[in-house]
């Protein structure tokens, strides 16, 4: 730490062992180019016939796979998926979470309805607590007009409620895996 | 009481859920400065309440822009109708249903049936409880009095198929299940975990994501928050997430958390219920409670809680918190029985992520229950009749002592008691009266004579038990005091007034301690040798006499911390070096560690003292089941925990238990002798008395 703020590389860290201890995948790219090979094998593992995908995440989709797209704006169309291909506005290193700018229904139903969701996050968005990324989530919630809606994911669904047995996948994904880019994944759709 | 309160099953869950959150929510706060945190939080609570119609109104304004619906509710009836209302407006004969306590408060799903619209619970646990007909038994936890058996049999019954007693199954099936229901039911119910002014949005936390899913799915959404929940901003959200997930299940962060601020095209209505919050508001005594954050961490540690579950030590809200809140938005009468069941420990308080004193407030919930509904004759001829007059309180056990060979045998044990009152000593031997008092004993010692060096005359207050049962503590205690050269004088054996104060009977109390009060007035230091004594005289008593007892509570100190503060050195030098015949574990008494904070003391003094480490005991901090009157009043909760005690000291391997307080003693040793266990216990100044050289 560098008085008293840890570094990007520390972030990172964290990050990935506070995701990986709720439950979540962490895969790193160095390259938005090497981040869509890393999903397509994602995808390939899953035999993921439908992909969802709102609007700001569609560019992530590789190529081979853009056919077997369902753009995600009707909830039975992400529900009917595979798997849901979001991108996360920011992450949280203390607690491994994700943080998503919410502008629609369509947006938020990729992120919980598929079995699973990949969440593509550049490495440069990790902030070390929540506290530091509220101006943004204030700004998006201030303005009226907006959809303004703010969701923070932290690993896949889970409940414990039968015999106080950690169970994942009851509601939402059982697999929430989470691709770190290093460079900038470009202009946001 | 015929009908045992008690399942054995759900017992042994609820112990081991709670060891098991222990254990994760000290790993979820490490790095975190609990007491920092909650002290902001009850700050911000309390500042929040302050200006609660205010907050509100800033909601309402700022929801409304964004496209929202705001109706405000004064009971839950009329919450009830508005939320039938909606539902009908837009056509809805079902509505999928996100966990909310203010809906179980409200009766909500009742109120819904019978006007034609079918509530479908989506939290898998409320799902369970509702396909069973039942209530939840735990804020967080509602289905945990059930098995998995128990579910795979709720689940075959609804399927018409049989279904498999594996978790992972079951919960595949709820997925599916819970998943079309969503789809196919147009309006979707949530609560809140927060109301935020500045930008109208409603704070939603789910691990499962159900929530997010009947707030997003479904066309017409409604919202219930009851009015506390509202908070002024954004950065107040964030420092409750800090505690929420961390103190409610031990977690870092839960799974979803979600602001949904704009109506985003929904038909969105939230409904602000009051349900008697503005009077809890009104109180300043009160006004607390309204900072819980229904974490349940409350729930979670309390002694009472686990051995009886959430359907005995429930109305609708359960276990302490929930007795307080109960006799708001319930009523009175009904927090009634479940402000019985509290021991008094205070350990929920100590793991409240809002600093609520919650053992305390159901002490003053006691008193208003007295006032308005009457209290039992018995415990009114007790406290008043007895306790707090002198002259019959000595009548009563002059007697006890005179009619000593009928009752008791030659060990010091009472005769087993008969038939009716079997429960009362069946599990654990009850003491008979000492043959002579404390003050008897002392005075004939020649103990009080004379000041032997210039540290000055220290007075003792010995308490009833051991002015009557165990008058061997109070002498141990004064030959100890005596060696390290303070001259010694006894206060009055007059009752302190703890009885009657934690009944709810403060007339009796400030009686009582009023007598005391002036009797310890001239002294410099009064060490005490009880610690429910040494919260009356240091903290209860002083409160209650206000400005006349001024200065008083400085002057209280239990014996363990005066021996750590003052005599450390010096009982080095008076007591013997020579090892302990036995290992020795420590009981930290609910008082002397809750209340008084004073268990790090005695421990320090006995390894001191007796240069060997003490053995630490499993679940050292909870409760023996003694707890005074309780008891009496709970037998079958205080035996379920002194069964749990006494497992733990066997545990220990320890052949002597050490504690400071002679209400534990009484129950600990009665229980050993019952179970026949070869277990030395011993107060403190007991086992420092054996050491003198």
């Amino acid at each position: 730490m560098v008085g008293g703020k840890r570094t990007g590389a520390e972030l990172v860290k964290l990050f990935r062992e506070r995701a990986e201890a709720a439950g979540a995948e962490v895969l790193t790219s160095a390259t938005p180019v090497s981040a869509r090979t890393a999903i397509a094998s994602i995808l390939e593992e899953l035999g993921a016939q439908t992909i969802a995908s709102a609007a700001d995440a569609k560019a992530l989709v590789p190529a081979k796979f853009r056919a077997r797209l369902v753009r995600g704006n009707k909830a039975e169309d992400s529900a009917s998926a595979e798997a849901g291909l979001v991108l996360a506005h920011f992450g949280i290193a203390e607690t491994g979470t994700l943080v998503h700018l919410d502008r629609s229904d369509a947006e938020k139903n990729v992120w919980t309805l598929p079995p699973v969701c990949i969440a593509v996050l550049e490495a440069g968005a990790i902030a070390d607590r929540l506290e530091d990324v509220l101006p943004a989530l204030t700004k998006h919630l201030a303005r009226p007009a907006a959809f303004g809606q703010v969701s923070l994911v932290t690993g896949p669904s889970r409940t414990a409620d039968i015999e106080n047995v950690l169970s994942i996948g009851v509601h939402g994904p059982s697999r929430l895996v989470i691709v770190l880019v290093d460079g900038k994944i470009g202009k946001k759709a | 009481m015929s009908r045992s309160r008690i399942d054995p099953h759900l017992k042994s869950v609820l112990a081991e859920f709670s060891r098991s959150y222990l254990v994760k929510r000290r790993n979820a706060l490490m790095g975190q400065d609990f007491e920092e945190l909650r002290t902001l939080l009850a700050e911000m609570k309390d500042a929040s309440l302050e200006r609660n119609a205010d907050l509100l109104d800033k909601f309402e304004a700022e929801a409304r822009r964004r496209g929202n619906e705001v109706l405000r509710a004064r009971d839950g009836d009329e919450a009830n109708r508005l939320i039938a209302d909606v539902l009908g407006r837009n056509g809805a004969a079902k509505v999928a249903k996100g966990k909310s306590m203010v809906g179980e408060e409200t009766r909500l799903n009742d109120f819904l049936s019978g006007r034609g619209i079918e509530p479908r619970e989506t939290d898998l646990g409320e799902w369970i409880v509702q396909l069973e007909a039942e209530a939840p038994t735990h804020m967080v936890m509602p289905a945990i009095h059930l098995t998995r058996a128990d579910v795979a049999r709720i689940f075959a019954r609804r399927l018409g198929r049989p279904v498999a007693e594996e978790i992972p199954a079951l919960v595949r099936i709820a997925r599916e299940e819970l998943r079309r229901e969503i789809f196919a039911i147009p309006a979707g119910f949530i609560g809140a975990n927060a109301l935020v002014a500045e930008n109208g949005a409603v704070m939603l936390v789910t691990n499962e994501g159900n929530g997010r899913l009947v707030s997003t799915v479904p066309p017409v959404q409604v919202v219930l928050a009851s009015i506390e929940k509202v908070v002024p901003t954004m950065a107040d959200a964030a420092l409750l997430l800090r505690l929420l997930p961390r103190n409610a299940t031990g977690q870092v962060f839960t799974s979803y958390v979600s602001f949904i601020a704009g109506a985003g095209g929904h038909p969105r209505t939230i409904i602000l219920l009051d349900n008697h919050r503005s009077e809890i508001l009104a109180d300043p005594v009160f006004r607390q409670v309204l900072r819980c954050i229904k974490c349940s961490a409350c729930l979670n540690v309390c002694p009472a809680y686990k051995v009886l579950g959430g359907k005995e030590f429930a109305h609708v809200y359960m276990g302490g918190i929930g007795t307080l809140l109960t006799a708001w938005v319930h009523g009175l009468k009904e927090s009634k029985a479940m402000a019985g069941l509290c021991l008094g420990c205070h350990r929920c308080e100590d793991y409240c992520a809002a600093k609520i004193k919650i053992a305390d407030l159901i002490i003053a919930l006691r008193e208003r229950l007295n006032e308005q509904t009457g209290s039992p004759l018995w415990k009114r001829m007790a406290f008043e009749g007895v306790l707090a007059r002198p002259p019959v309180h000595r009548a009563a056990f002059r007697a006890a002592r005179i009619g000593r060979p009928l009752l008791s045998g030659r060990d010091g044990y009472l005769r087993r008691l008969p038939f009716p009152f079997r429960t009362y000593d069946r599990f654990r031997a009850v003491p008979a009266p000492a043959k002579k008092t404390f003050t008897r004993l002392f005075k004939k010692s020649g103990l009080g004579e004379g000041t032997p060096s210039a540290k000055g005359r220290i007075t003792i207050f010995a308490g009833c038990l051991v002015e009557h049962f165990y008058p061997e503590i109070g002498m141990d205690a004064a030959r100890v005091l005596r060696a390290l050269g303070y001259g010694i004088d006894l206060a009055p054996a007059v009752c302190c007034g703890f009885p009657s104060a934690n009944g709810g009977f403060p007339k009796a109390a400030r009686k009582s301690y009023g007598k005391l009060m002036e009797a310890i007035r001239e002294s410099e230091t009064v060490v005490t040798l009880c610690p429910t004594c040494t919260t009356m005289l240091g903290h209860s008593g002083p409160d209650l006499a206000g400005e006349e007892a001024a200065g008083l509570a400085d002057k209280i100190v239990s014996f363990a911390e005066f021996m750590e503060r003052k005599e450390k050195k010096g009982l080095a030098r008076v007591l013997s070096k020579r090892p302990e015949p036995n290992a020795l574990t420590y009981h930290e008494s609910c008082h002397h560690k809750y209340y008084l904070k004073a268990s790090e003391a005695t421990k320090s003094v006995l390894e001191t003292a007796t240069g060997s480490k003490i053995k630490d005991m499993p679940e050292t901090a909870t409760c023996c089941g003694f707890a005074g009157s309780f008891s009496a009043d709970h037998p079958e909760v205080s035996e379920a925990l002194l069964a749990e005690k006494l497992d733990a000291i066997q545990e220990t391997g320890a052949g002597t238990v050490v504690l400071d307080c002679p209400g534990c003693l009484l129950q600990i040793r009665g229980g050993c002798r019952r179970q026949g266990l070869a277990v030395e216990v011993r107060h403190t100044a007991q086992l420092l008395a054996a050491r003198l050289k």
